[in-house]
């Protein structure tokens, strides 16, 4: 049996926090750009989310009711402060056991990224680092489904673009 | 990277393929182009999949800091390194070894209490011989002396009449009739008399007769005495008197749950082995059993979980098997609720899906020598892991069946 809407046991939280911080992490990392931003934007997501559950507040997707949090308190974020984040702050160290290869070319995507439009970054990392389907991202962005995927095939256009000479350098080698 | 040259629809194609989206139909004319002599597009295909295979390794991303855990839990009042930990074997162990303690503490005390009651058994006693159950001793002119009764507690006590031994228990109060006075007025034999005549009669294989043991006559009055003071004895001490520890018994139950956690699902049908309980034990002593007990019975199970990215509460209700180590201790028997005991046991063990503990006091009363009913109410506690967290089912039974000893 389904009973959903219960209020939220600290377990249950727990639970939650373990199985989604690193998605919605990575959604206000790569959103807002600003390590220290995202991690307030990260942090009060949570507090948030765990606050509405304890309201009996209806869930049937945890996942996307955490994401629509994470993305308002980001929008918000944006909102107060219009500058943009230098691409130098994109350049952070990653994963050691990468190969230099891959840890060029995912630093050149999050480089890429902060070129696109606000929409078409969205998209993106919804569906590439959230894993969202395009009715999901729809729902959340409040968009229509071809809207979406005009959105992401001109995102990923657009990345592609901008990796293309590097892509060539490596095709040269 | 030729967008210009080649038809952005493929594209669009491959793209939506690659995110699951590319409707069934089209997927055959995607193939087609990756087939033909379209070289771009298979650039494309292998440059999107480059792209989709290293996002998962942006670690930087995927990695909240652990200053964010620390800082949420504590903003919402919690621990953030406790909440999701299971317990330590030790403290899930802690529950049913409680219920150990208690149903031995129980049973314990219970017995004591009762068994400890001189007053109770003194006024049996008087009773019995206001009955006339011990009459010919005053016909003879022997005076009952019931008062000269001693009670003895925790001390080998053995009465013995000619050769037949009424009791060997080493640890239960005993009733030890002392030498009989005499009433010098009558032409009763006096004591000496009646030692000599026991000394002079006593078969050569029969036990040394002690102080505090009484011997039989030979003659004919004396007979029908002792045998009517062994049946008397016998009487009060009815349930302790033949027993031979250890002993052997069987329980067989089944039970009634009064009360569990709420269940808003289906119950499932149960059958009549869906709530019943066998247990084999020994009796140690008169107030004490150990045994071994399994059965089949239903716990509300109510947890709280992720499936399929969803929180879920699950209710189920369903019988599973258990079985434990079974403890028991008991009172004497009661002559005034016709020999009736009252118990406290305790089981710990185990579920199909998790430990179980459980505590019960009941009252068991016996309808013959080797058979008594039982009837009892027991609070069962059973504990059980989900998804590493921890959920527990309690439950208060009623507790009905028969004991049989064999």
């Amino acid at each position: 049996m389904l009973r959903l809407g219960k209020p939220i046991s600290e377990q249950a939280f727990a639970e939650l926090y373990a199985r989604y911080s690193p998605r919605i992490f990575a959604y206000c990392r790569r959103i807002l750009g600003d390590y220290d931003r995202a991690q307030d934007a990260f942090q009060e997501t949570f507090v948030k989310f765990f606050n509405s559950a304890q309201q009996e507040r209806e869930m049937t997707n945890v996942p996307a009711y955490l994401l629509r949090i994470a993305r308002n308190l980001c929008l918000n974020m944006q909102r107060g402060q219009k500058g943009h984040v230098s691409l130098e702050e994109y350049h952070l160290p990653l994963h050691s056991d990468m190969s230099h290869d891959k840890k060029e070319l995912l630093d050149l995507i999050t480089k890429s990224m902060e070129q696109l439009p606000a929409d078409y970054k969205e998209a993106f990392i919804l569906r590439e680092y959230e894993g969202l389907s395009y009715q999901e991202i729809a729902e959340l962005t409040e968009s229509s489904l071809p809207t979406v995927k005009i959105r992401i095939f001109r995102a990923k256009q657009k990345i592609r673009e901008i990796l293309a000479p590097y892509v060539a350098d490596l095709s040269q080698h | 990277m030729n967008q210009q040259t080649k038809p952005e629809h493929i594209d669009e194609q491959l793209i939506s393929y690659l995110d699951g989206e590319l409707p069934i139909e089209q997927e055959d004319s995607m193939f087609q182009s990756l087939a033909s002599d379209e070289e771009d597009a298979r650039g494309t295909m292998r440059e999107l999949i480059s792209m989709r295979n290293v996002i998962p390794h942006d670690i930087e991303a995927f990695t909240p800091p652990p200053a964010a855990k620390d800082a949420v839990f504590s903003q919402l009042g919690m621990t953030s390194n406790s909440t999701v930990k299971e317990q330590s074997s030790w403290k899930r162990a802690l529950l049913p070894l409680a219920f150990l303690a208690l149903g031995l503490a129980g049973g314990y005390g219970l017995g004591d209490r009762f068994s400890n009651n001189d007053e109770e058994i003194m006024q049996l006693m008087r009773k019995s011989s206001a009955k006339g159950a011990v009459a010919p001793l005053t016909s003879i002119g022997i005076s009952l002396q019931v008062p000269t009764i001693v009670l003895q507690q925790a001390a080998p006590v053995k009465v013995i009449y000619r050769d037949r031994i009424l009791n060997t228990a080493s640890v239960t109060p005993m009733i030890t009739l002392p030498p009989i006075a005499v009433n010098q007025q009558s032409n009763a034999p006096a004591v000496d008399e009646i030692q000599t005549m026991t000394t002079d009669s006593k078969p050569a294989d029969q036990s040394p007769i002690a102080s505090s043991e009484v011997s039989s006559q030979s003659n004919t009055n004396g007979n029908n005495i002792q045998d009517q003071v062994i049946k008397e004895t016998e009487r009060i001490q009815i349930g302790n008197t033949h027993a031979v520890y250890p002993q052997f018994w069987i329980q067989l139950r089944n039970m009634s749950t009064l009360q569990s956690p709420e269940f808003s699902g289906i119950r499932e049908q149960l059958g009549i082995m869906d709530n019943s309980r066998v247990t084999f034990a020994w009796s140690l002593g008169e107030h004490f059993a150990v045994g071994l007990e399994a059965g089949r019975e239903p716990f509300v199970l109510e947890y709280q979980g992720i499936k399929e990215d969803r929180p879920f509460v699950f209710n189920q209700y369903s019988p599973m098997l258990t079985g434990g180590l079974f403890l028991q201790g008991r009172t004497s028997a009661l002559d005034y609720l016709g020999n009736s005991r009252f118990y406290a046991q305790a089981v710990a063990g185990g579920s199909e899906i998790g430990i179980l503990g459980r505590f019960g006091l009941g009252i068991a009363y016996p309808i013959s020598d080797a058979i008594s009913l039982q009837l009892g109410l027991e609070q069962s506690y059973m504990q059980f892991q989900f998804q590493g967290n921890a959920f527990d089912s309690q439950k208060l039974d009623l507790l009905y069946g028969i004991s049989i000893t064999l």
